[in-house]
């Protein structure tokens, strides 16, 4: 890029994209999803709830620590740290709150579910029809909205693998009468994995480790 | 004087650029700086494809200039390198771009 005419708004996206470039955010959230397949893997083995929730809990600890090592020990030592701008910062407080709206109306779908407890009357069409409905467009406008924030497009088919889960699941079950979670959940949560680790094999044959001199030069 | 005559007498003349900045490689550089808080050395150095004895004598270049701040610390066991633009390198980044859009929109049309 020796020309001198540089476009600083597209710099700034490409600066602000090579940041998803390593697909660890895409690993972590397919993990997130497949932590729901886990649990109910673990419920359709005929285990107690206990070690369901074991397995479900164990699987977010891992999308966790995956983010969190994997920035640490893959993505910084072979791509450098960065400190973004305002214009990266805003990006981020929309995405927090979009984040914190998403999480009181989820609390709300939970209320609305729990206020049904012992009414199977009542919690049916609740558990049919309001939570797979408020679950797909949760998700849909989560991703959407976090996709075009952030710029970060492969969210927009992460957001559409997590929106389809609960309905195919729900689907599933009424034609062919069997639970079918963990393939509901769990296929979505594979292709989501699976391109997160093909995003990562690409970053890794891009940006090879670094010495770590090259790290500490004499300028 | 027309009025276009006299926007084109107004523009500094190409020759004024600031050559520090206008060099490709460390205006390349300033851009990179320009649009972050702060970056280190390795960041810049993937970003802008530069080798390293290039990106850092480009940067030694810069400092001495007054337009980049560079930091040395230690990352846990490792030692960092920071970089970011001084204010003055900011102000100076945002002249050049300016006088450069200036100066090449008042030159007169090559005949063809």
């Amino acid at each position: 890029m020796s020309e001198q005419r540089i476009d600083l708004k597209k710099l700034e996206r490409k600066v602000w994209t090579s940041f998803y470039e390593d697909g660890i955010w895409d690993i972590y959230l397919g993990l997130l999803l497949s932590a729901i397949a886990v649990g109910a893997f673990f419920t359709d083995t005929g285990l107690t709830e206990k070690y369901s929730i074991i397995g479900h809990s164990g699987v977010i600890v891992l999308a966790i620590l995956v983010l969190l090592l994997g920035k640490r020990l893959i993505t910084v030592p072979r791509m450098g740290t960065v400190v973004f701008g305002p214009r990266g910062r805003a990006r981020l407080t929309k995405t927090q709150i979009l984040l914190a709206i998403s999480c009181v109306t989820g609390l709300a779908a939970f209320l609305l579910l729990a206020s049904t407890m012992g009414n199977a009357t009542a919690r049916q069409p609740v558990m049919d029809y309001i939570i797979p409905i408020f679950w797909t467009v949760n998700m849909l406008v989560l991703f959407s909205l976090a996709a075009y924030f952030l710029n970060y497009r492969r969210l927009y088919i992460i957001g559409f693998l997590y929106a389809v889960a609960v309905p195919a699941d729900k689907i599933m079950r009424q034609l062919l009468h069997i639970d079918l979670s963990v393939i509901a959940f769990g296929v979505p949560a594979l292709a989501i994995l699976i391109m997160g680790f093909v995003v990562l094999a690409r970053f890794l044959k891009k940006y090879p480790k670094t010495h770590e001199e090259e790290q500490n030069v004499e300028i | 004087m027309s009025r276009k005559d006299r926007k084109r007498h107004e523009s500094p003349p190409i020759t004024d650029v600031d050559r520090i900045i206008h060099e490709p490689s460390r205006y390349l550089i300033m851009a990179y700086l320009y649009v972050v808080e702060s970056a280190d050395f390795l960041f810049l150095l993937r970003q802008t494809g530069l080798t390293k004895g290039n990106l850092s004598s480009h940067l030694g270049r810069l400092e001495k200039s007054g337009y980049v701040d560079i930091k040395k610390r230690f990352s846990g066991k490792i030692p960092q390198t920071l970089l970011k633009l001084t204010r003055e390198g900011r102000t100076a980044f945002e002249a050049y771009r300016n006088n450069m859009k200036r100066a090449l929109a008042n030159l007169p049309r090559g005949e063809k």
